[in-house]
């Protein structure tokens, strides 16, 4: 019976104790609501602490022709003001624009941009930006979520709707005397993206992987070969340039347990600083690693050779044995009777109406010598047969009456050196071509591009037989 | 002794549980609403809006005030002050005229509510929207210019077709109206050509969307666009279309004169201004100001 009351009255002082609410409200001090203004009023006082005010990136979802980062200078003040400028266009980077905003519970505590300012440009579903998309902008967002202290030099936040990366970086006076002169924002963005293009493949190996990158003014892209699938993956992401012209990702990359979000420029060399330690320099692979998306329905199906942009003195893209077989096709058309200029050669990976590969070859050619004379094209086709990565031609058809012109002045070079068997002689018209097949077997690869000025992917076919890949038919890569 | 105590113990207990009591004046998360300095733009809404019709012209953004699924922007703070200005002018002012200084104060939405971009839905870019008879929202607030003068049209239609449906809501149209168009109404009204509206007795594609937004743009088109623009609408739409818009507009006139004592067109009979005559009036001067 002791025991029984005994029970019974602790159960009864714990749910007595349990039901009370009396005093939850100074559980922490404060009721809920008055503990959120209060955070809300230490977030507002923060914003406005930065007497230099704040250089602000968000990385937008959009990963087309506009997306990436864009970039802000935002000055606070107590009233809901704020000023800012921006790196969308010449206008945003110059012309100091006042707006309103606020801070508001939401989920979290929001810092909201409450009246129309520049960072809504890439948030704006009316096409405020070229190249972005209508109802929906660039992905952007223009509410931002905040948590934990933002009273130092960086903050890092997320946007409300898309959850977009935001940086907010307490600026100096040398980084606003740089905003206000001669739109720095923008600039500073030219300066890196030149040095850049210099670069075609850039290219860090992280210890026998190998990590390629384009890097543009708002959006990089890092491509390695997945451990798995041995197939290439490409990862997107929103980068900007610093004051001091070192790339700075708006989000880290990380790859194989390492990450970094910076490629510093030392002067000479942008280099790759993982976390830890570990730097790499940035070098130029000259081609792609992975394989060369190629053949019909794939990123390309079309090869152009054209000896005046791939040969041009001091590189030398076009090279090696083929050129022998280039300048003789060339040299002998030039110097017939009919006096033919050749201008270029396109092969065109297709399929025909029965389902079978073939491969279309156009010869470009011009009846003078003379700059900006009309180009005709001769246009035959083969069979194209495949043996695993290899693939050879048969089954030579010319497809129109100037292939007769052409074809017997290129048989003994180009087209000898295509044909792998069979059909020694045909055509249609009145000049049947006589060639003598070489047996070559062709593989699709990647051409190291070392034609200064050209930033077309390069790649082409080289002898399965010649892995060393000296005897290459290289040409810019297109989709036709 | 000791059950005593216990019992003693017990009893505090259950009389501390005793004072817990709803507190009315305990604050409720987020209740607050949101606050911010005012402006001079805040107090000229305050004097033109709030005190004499009590209607809250909410410019700031705030999510919660649209639809989720899309995407917008807050307005320009410099595009407030101008609309407004013209939507007092324009719809405030001609039905205070004719309905008398008491209409608005009775019978109006309570709350405006701007956004600066378009509503882009899947398929249309709407103007503006009305919820019940308490909320409009406007849209596309960044790209009213008051020195347009086919903007102010377009603009003031939105105003005048939301307030149509406060209208309606407060004292419903006759059912006569639902069944003059009642085969034409379609879901699919934005695929749908105006020519093909036009020719089924509607004043607009949208107009073929249900009854309700018929009536709305009915209202709002010959108020804003003029009894000359619809009468050309009819005599374009063919003999079967033009006697359902003639239809429409009889039964439009009599709904007002009947219900709330306004003529649309009096110039035309009594020598006097109605509503629309007032209205065209008033986009005219607001366009002789700017």
């Amino acid at each position: 019976m002791k025991k029984s009351l005994l029970f019974l009255t602790s159960v009864a002082l714990l749910a007595g104790a349990a039901g009370c609410k009396e005093d939850d409200k100074y559980l922490f001090g404060a009721t809920p609501d008055e503990r959120i203004q209060e955070q809300l009023e230490k977030y507002q006082s923060d914003l406005c602490a930065a007497p230099c005010g704040w250089l602000v990136t968000v990385g937008t979802q959009d990963r087309g022709e506009a997306g990436g980062a864009y970039r802000f200078w935002m000055k606070f003040a107590p009233g809901n003001k704020v000023t800012m400028l921006g790196d969308v266009n010449e206008t945003t980077a110059a012309v100091a624009k006042e707006s309103s905003y606020r801070l508001k519970q939401m989920q979290y505590p929001t810092l909201m941009f409450d009246t129309y300012t520049y960072i809504h440009l890439p948030d704006d579903p009316g096409m405020a930006i070229p190249d972005a998309t209508v109802g929906a902008g660039l992905l952007s967002d223009s509410d931002v979520s905040l948590s934990g202290d933002i009273g130092g030099s960086e903050f890092r936040a997320v946007g409300r709707k898309r959850q977009c990366p935001f940086i907010f970086t307490r600026a100096t006076p040398d980084d606003t005397a740089a905003i206000f002169s001669q739109l720095a924002l923008t600039a500073r963005k030219d300066t890196a993206a030149k040095r850049w293009e210099a670069t075609k493949y850039p290219t860090i190996n992280v210890d026998g992987f190998y990590i390629q990158m384009t890097v543009g003014r708002r959006l990089a892209t890092f491509t390695y070969v997945d451990d798995a699938t041995r197939e290439a993956s490409t990862v997107f992401a929103p980068v900007f340039a610093e004051m001091d012209a070192n790339i700075r990702l708006v989000e880290p990359f990380r790859y194989r347990n390492l990450e970094f979000d910076r490629i510093v420029w030392d002067g000479k060399d942008y280099r790759v600083a993982f976390a830890g330690g570990s730097e790499y320099v940035v070098f130029d692979y000259q081609a792609p690693f992975y394989s060369l998306p190629f053949g019909p329905n794939k990123t390309y199906n079309a090869i152009t050779v054209d000896k005046s942009k791939l040969n041009v003195t001091g590189g030398s893209t076009l090279s090696g044995p083929f050129l022998a077989v280039y300048d003789a096709m060339y040299n002998t058309a030039a110097s017939a009777s009919t006096s033919l200029f050749i201008r270029s050669l396109t092969f065109i990976f297709e399929m025909n109406e029965r389902y079978e590969e073939q491969l279309r070859l156009q010869v470009a050619y011009a009846t003078t010598g003379t700059a900006g004379a009309a180009t005709v094209i001769a246009e035959a086709s083969f069979r194209v047969n495949r043996r695993g990565d290899a693939l050879y031609f048969t089954g030579y058809t010319q497809l129109n009456g100037n292939m007769d012109k052409v074809g017997p002045l290129i048989a003994s070079s180009l087209l000898k050196f295509l044909l792998h068997s069979g059909d020694a002689e045909t055509g249609v018209g009145t000049s049947k071509v006589s060639i003598t097949p070489s047996g070559n077997e062709f593989t699709a690869g990647w051409v190291q591009n070392k034609t200064p000025g050209l930033t077309s992917p390069v790649g082409g076919l080289y002898l399965t037989s010649d892995p060393q890949r000296t005897t290459f038919i290289p040409g810019t890569l297109t989709f036709q | 002794m000791k059950r005593t105590g216990l019992l003693v113990a017990l009893l505090v207990t259950m009389a501390a549980c005793s004072k817990d009591t709803l507190n009315p004046n305990s604050l409720l998360v987020g209740m607050g609403g949101d606050t911010w300095e005012r402006t001079e733009l805040d107090d000229w809404l305050y004097q033109e809006f709030v005190e004499p019709y009590n209607i809250d012209v909410k410019y700031k953004w705030d999510p919660y005030e649209v639809n989720q699924r899309y995407n917008y922007t807050p307005v320009k703070e410099e595009k407030v002050k101008e609309l407004m200005a013209a939507i007092k002018k324009v719809w405030i002012e001609p039905y205070e005229k004719l309905g008398g200084p008491e209409i608005i104060k009775k019978m109006s939405p309570k709350r405006y509510v701007l956004v600066g971009s378009f509503e882009y839905t899947e398929s249309t870019q709407t103007n503006g929207t009305a919820e019940g008879t308490n909320k409009i929202t406007l849209f596309n607030v960044n790209g009213f210019d008051v020195k347009n003068s086919d903007q102010i049209r377009g603009r003031m239609k939105t105003v005048h077709h939301e307030y149509g449906h406060t209208l309606s809501a407060n004292m419903l149209y006759p059912d006569e109206w639902k069944t003059i168009c009642s085969e034409s109404y379609s879901g699919q009204w934005s695929s749908l050509g105006d020519g093909e509206a036009q020719a089924a007795g509607f004043v607009s594609q949208y107009a073929r969307a249900n009854p309700e937004e018929d009536w709305a743009e009915t209202l709002s088109t010959i108020l804003v666009y003029g009894r000359g623009w619809f009468d050309a609408r009819v005599a374009l739409a063919g003999t079967d279309g033009g006697e359902k818009l003639r239809k429409k507009e009889a039964i439009v006139l009599s709904y007002f004169k009947t219900n709330w004592g306004i003529d649309l067109y009096e110039t035309y009979s009594g020598g006097k201004n109605g509503l629309m005559d007032t209205v065209q009036e008033a986009i005219e001067q607001l366009m002789e100001e700017n």
